[in-house]
């Protein structure tokens, strides 16, 4: 007992980090705010935060708010930065294009479908970044199939069948819920429990 | 046909590693999933539209919903024979004709089984051969 008292009355080395000059995050279009987890990251860096913000949310005042870009920050020796905001995130756009809020949670989880005319279209947006110039569309195409299959999106060659799809979204809505439902019943049971 | 296969990945891999095996053991669905905060952006959710259009329009004055999906004469041949099957495993991978993915195959799987093995070997620590479980016949007197 006495050593303990005596280890947590030791003080702790504070051992100053040192980050590289580039910050890779995802920020939400119009919707860059002094709030963890950016706003340490940027000012752990040196960046002035609420100019940053300013600066992002004025640069993406023609995107929908609430798109997640990718977002490069190169940090300069004098605390400025450059500032590239890339595509949109695939997930994001996959998602949408699917009609789906939430991916598959478990390996064998079919969450939606899409066509191979989705992924064409969706490639041509992420050919837009400076990080596939000069790679060609089927490259890109093929990374997205890869997206698809580790988010639980079934991709076919064929079109997708308005019908058959609307069952499936209704389906797999209802299994959500339930999920979710149940989930959140066990968190508040939890949090009931007194043993 | 396994047994040729055993062989001859046994003779290219380091010996007492690599046994062909096509069981896999998935992780359990850890209970700290924690689900997700509902998002509060729009995303559409009429079948009709999501398969004439790609919903994927993020601009505040682009064209709602987004591209439209066309004939397939509008799209390039090779988008239809993209292949969209899963992941070959090793036993389906072969040197000529895949290259250096089977060998990077071949690299996951050793790396698989050394990680099976050490597991296995620290959950039955007492029951392998160590001079130091064994009792010494040695007698002081």
């Amino acid at each position: 007992m006495a050593s303990k008292v005596a280890s947590r009355a030791r003080k702790k080395d504070v051992v100053k980090v040192v980050h590289g000059a580039l910050l890779k995050t995802n920020i939400k279009a119009q919707m860059a705010t002094a709030a963890p987890p950016l706003g340490p990251q940027l000012g752990q860096r040196g960046i002035n935060v609420a100019n940053f913000c300013k600066d992002f949310n004025k640069e993406t005042s023609h995107i929908k708010p609430g798109t997640i870009l990718p977002t490069r920050i190169a940090i300069k020796p004098d605390r400025t930065y450059d500032l590239e905001i890339c595509s949109p995130m695939s997930t994001y756009l996959l998602k949408r294009a699917a009609g789906i809020r939430r991916g598959g949670q478990t390996t064998h989880d079919i969450a939606g479908k899409l066509s191979v005319k989705h992924i064409y279209e969706i490639a041509k947006i992420k050919s837009r970044d400076k990080v596939l110039v000069g790679v060609p569309l089927k490259d890109i195409c093929e990374m997205l199939v890869k997206t698809c299959r580790t988010m639980g999106i079934q991709v076919q060659h064929e079109d997708l069948d308005p019908v058959e799809y609307q069952a499936f979204l209704d389906n797999r809505r209802e299994m959500v819920s339930t999920q979710l439902q149940e989930w959140a019943d066990k968190k508040a049971a939890k949090m009931l429990r007194t043993t | 046909m396994l047994a040729s296969i055993a062989r001859s990945t046994t003779r290219l891999v380091a010996k007492q590693f690599v046994l062909p095996t096509t069981s896999r053991s998935y992780a359990a669905v850890s209970s700290k999933v924690v689900p997700q905060k509902e998002d509060k952006s729009f995303i559409e959710e009429d079948a009709e539209k999501l398969c004439k259009f790609v919903c994927v329009n993020y601009f505040v004055e682009g064209k709602e919903p987004g591209p439209e999906i066309l004939p397939n004469s509008e799209y390039p041949d090779w988008l239809f024979k993209l292949d969209l099957s899963p992941p070959k495993q090793l036993e389906d991978l072969d040197p000529e004709v895949d290259g250096w993915k089977y060998w990077e195959a071949v690299k996951a799987r050793r790396q698989q089984q050394a990680l099976r093995h050490e597991k296995l070997r620290l959950k039955f620590l007492s029951l392998q051969d160590s001079p130091a479980s064994k009792k010494s016949k040695w007698d002081p007197k």
